[in-house]
């Protein structure tokens, strides 16, 4: 009776994870063969095109001039997580294991900046970053990043931290190391999942934000991928095909990165800290 | 190598805990002492504000004849071996005792040279290449008290190191702790709930209750002249009975005797019959008396006063006996929050002795185990 129930939950839970996939996977394999198509048969019923095109994504990386705003992005997103992780890994290390009155304060403050959207702070932040010449200057808009990055990344951070039994962090101490040190030389390592799970999280969030991009950037030539690529969106005529394969292009350096952190992401690094 | 003082000092937690109070206690050079008490009473935290890893709320402690009270953790200049032993997990054993070299910018090879030796002294030599969650406890336990030895600090500081470890692995580094202080002569305090360990290991011993220190003194002043009720009940296994008594004027002409109400009296012994004359006559007082001192006779040849208890069971540990037993006594409870509710007493007597349960004994008091206690203040009647 009882191995009949779980035979028949077995069998729910893996028509809901295929469910799940093809809800998922779908579009992304619709853009796919979008990408692939020629401009007659973008509006054709049929999923799979009839003359396959590879060359589109040439075409779309030369007409388009994806390499500038490919590096943009890069350069954007490279510097804001690397900033973002580093300054929320100090803050953590902070936050943990240097209390100081007002720490639990200061904490909650941070934290309200989660729960504001960053649609929402759009006017003012263009206002602002045009009074501090974070207007149109790529820099600038890799701050903006690090702003809205910092709490969650800080949240997560001293989340784990917190499960790091202190003793680690005061034997460091008593054996002379300095504060960066122990961060860096202790903690990091042992938060290796953290880490690695804040940067796909960071990376993500920023190498496919529009809409600050979008405000913020006024040049072309400071242009992101996102807001490179809905430039060529027509008023009369909009490359579908080409389009899909921007899209992909601009989604494939999210994939490796996933790929590569992937299999860095290794539990249980803190096994043997403790007896017993 | 270092003196340690305490001076007057006192701990309270944020949460107004006090857990450590007005306490002062001189540690000289090289000296291995051990802080013992029951669970909770403060030894974790006295340790902890002698390695500056928690603020001390008043008070002074000294390293040296200086004030540290102000100084950071990495400047005092001792190592500690944590109660979880704190190895870090990612690093292989050989870069976990290398770890403080590192921190001191010594040469690598002076640091390869050293660690080698410290592997060796500790019989860690072929597990250097390993992660710390590929050892035993044991294994780990000398990982850590290598990383402590390693840079000769001025003082060991040892939070229960032991508390984890297999009885008969617990007896081996005893014996392998004590012969590397002989060996290092570094200051040593050693934190420890068990007061076996606590005898066999320190050349003195600092007994703790409720944060307070209640005795310092050599394993043997504590066993023989115990400071007070509490210092009584804690130190030795099994512990010493106590009982609600009076002492009288003897019927008998021995002198003295000990009237335990309801149950009878009984003749002290020659060791105790001063002691005795000192105590006040016909005032209740708390009588400690060793299991060793507790003499069970057969109650069919002996007098017929003295307190007769029944045996409620026994257990062997050769070449002893540990004879439990019942009778009308009223328990003292020593003020120990681990010990036992003490409602029966305890007789230590050779094996080839034998006892079953249910049998009348007839009790008597021989030896120098006899001593007598304050009702009230607990202090020890000299
Ligand atoms: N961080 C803290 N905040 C508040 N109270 C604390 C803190 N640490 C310890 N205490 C309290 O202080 C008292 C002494 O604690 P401590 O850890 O020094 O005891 P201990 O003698 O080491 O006990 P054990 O043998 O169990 O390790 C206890 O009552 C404990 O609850
Ligand atoms: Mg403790």
């Amino acid at each position: 009776m009882f191995e009949l129930r779980a035979t028949w939950a077995k069998a729910g839970l893996s028509i809901l994870a295929v469910v799940t996939a093809v809800t998922v996977v779908l579009p992304v394999a619709w853009v796919g063969a979008l990408s692939l198509k020629t401009g007659r048969e973008v509006y054709n019923q049929k999923f799979l095109p009839d003359e396959w095109v590879p060359g589109n994504y040439i075409t779309a990386w030369q007409e388009f001039g994806l390499g500038g705003y490919f590096l943009n992005s890069v350069f954007v997103t490279v510097v804001s997580v690397v900033l973002t992780i580093l300054v929320s890994l100090l803050a953590a290390h902070a936050f943990t294991w240097l209390r100081f009155p007002g720490s639990d304060v200061v904490f909650t403050l941070l934290l309200l900046g989660i729960m504001i959207p960053p649609a929402a702070l759009v006017l003012p932040l263009l206002i602002e970053a045009r009074h501090l010449g974070f207007y149109n200057d790529l820099f600038g808009l890799s701050l903006v990043y690090v702003a809205f990055g910092l709490p969650i990344s800080i949240l997560i951070f001293r989340g784990f931290f917190a499960g790091i039994p202190g003793e680690l962090v005061e034997s460091a101490r008593l054996d002379g190391a300095r504060e960066w040190k122990i961060l860096f030389r202790v903690i990091v390592p042992v938060a290796r999942p953290a880490v690695v799970t804040v940067t796909i999280l960071l990376f993500l969030a920023n190498w496919n934000d529009f809409i600050l991009a979008l405000v913020l950037m006024r040049d072309a030539d400071t242009y992101t991928l996102p807001v490179g690529i809905s430039q060529f969106i027509g008023q009369y005529a909009t490359p579908h095909e080409l389009i899909a394969a921007a899209s992909i292009i601009g989604s494939v350096p999210v994939f490796i990165l996933y790929l590569v952190l992937e299999r860095r992401f290794q539990q249980g690094v803190t096994a043997g800290a403790l007896k017993g | 190598m270092a003196e340690i003082s305490f001076r007057a000092v006192t701990k309270v937690y944020g949460d107004g805990t006090e857990a450590v109070t007005s306490l002062s206690l001189d540690i000289g050079d090289g000296e291995f002492v051990v802080l013992v008490g029951p669970s909770g009473c403060g030894k974790s935290t006295l340790l902890r504000m002698l390695a500056g890893l928690e603020a001390i709320t008043a008070g002074e402690i000294l390293v040296d004849g200086e004030v540290v009270n102000q100084v950071h953790p990495r400047d005092r200049d001792v190592a500690m071996v944590f109660q979880n032993y704190a190895l870090y997990p990612h690093m292989t054993v050989f870069a976990n005792i290398a770890f403080p070299l590192r921190q001191a910018r010594v040469p690598s090879a002076e640091i390869t040279k050293r660690v080698t030796e410290v592997a060796e002294t500790l019989e860690l030599s072929e597990h250097l290449k390993r992660r710390p969650a590929a050892l035993s406890g044991g294994q780990r336990q000398r990982v850590a008290i290598g990383r402590a030895i390693v840079r000769q600090p001025k003082a060991f500081l040892l939070d229960e190191p032991l508390s984890n470890l297999d009885a008969k692995l617990r007896v081996q580094m005893r014996g392998e702790l004590a012969q590397l202080h002989a060996t290092l002569g570094v200051t040593t305090v050693f934190v420890t709930h068990d007061q076996t360990e606590a005898m066999t290991l320190g050349e003195r011993v600092a007994v703790l209750n409720d944060g307070e220190l209640r005795q310092v003194g050599t394993p043997q002043e504590l066993y023989h002249r115990p400071a007070d009720l509490f210092v009584a009940g804690f130190i030795g296994s099994p512990s010493m009975n106590l009982l609600k008594a009076q002492v009288r004027s003897g019927e008998a002409p021995g002198g003295p005797a000990l009237d335990f109400g309801a149950a009878g009296a009984v003749a002290v012994p020659e060791a105790a019959v001063e002691l005795c004359a000192s105590a006040p006559r016909g005032a209740d007082l708390v009588a400690g008396i060793r299991p060793e001192s507790l003499l069970l006779r057969d109650p069919e040849v002996s007098s017929k006063d003295l307190p007769r208890a029944r045996v409620c069971f026994t257990e062997l540990v050769e070449p002893e006996t540990y004879v439990h037993l019942a009778g009308d006594f009223s328990g003292v409870d020593p003020g120990d929050p681990d010990a036992p509710p003490r409602d029966t007493l305890v007789a230590r007597v050779r094996s080839d002795r034998a006892f079953r349960p249910g049998q009348e004994v007839a009790l008597e008091i021989g030896g120098t185990g006899l001593h007598l206690f304050d009702i009230d203040s607990g202090r020890t009647i000299r």
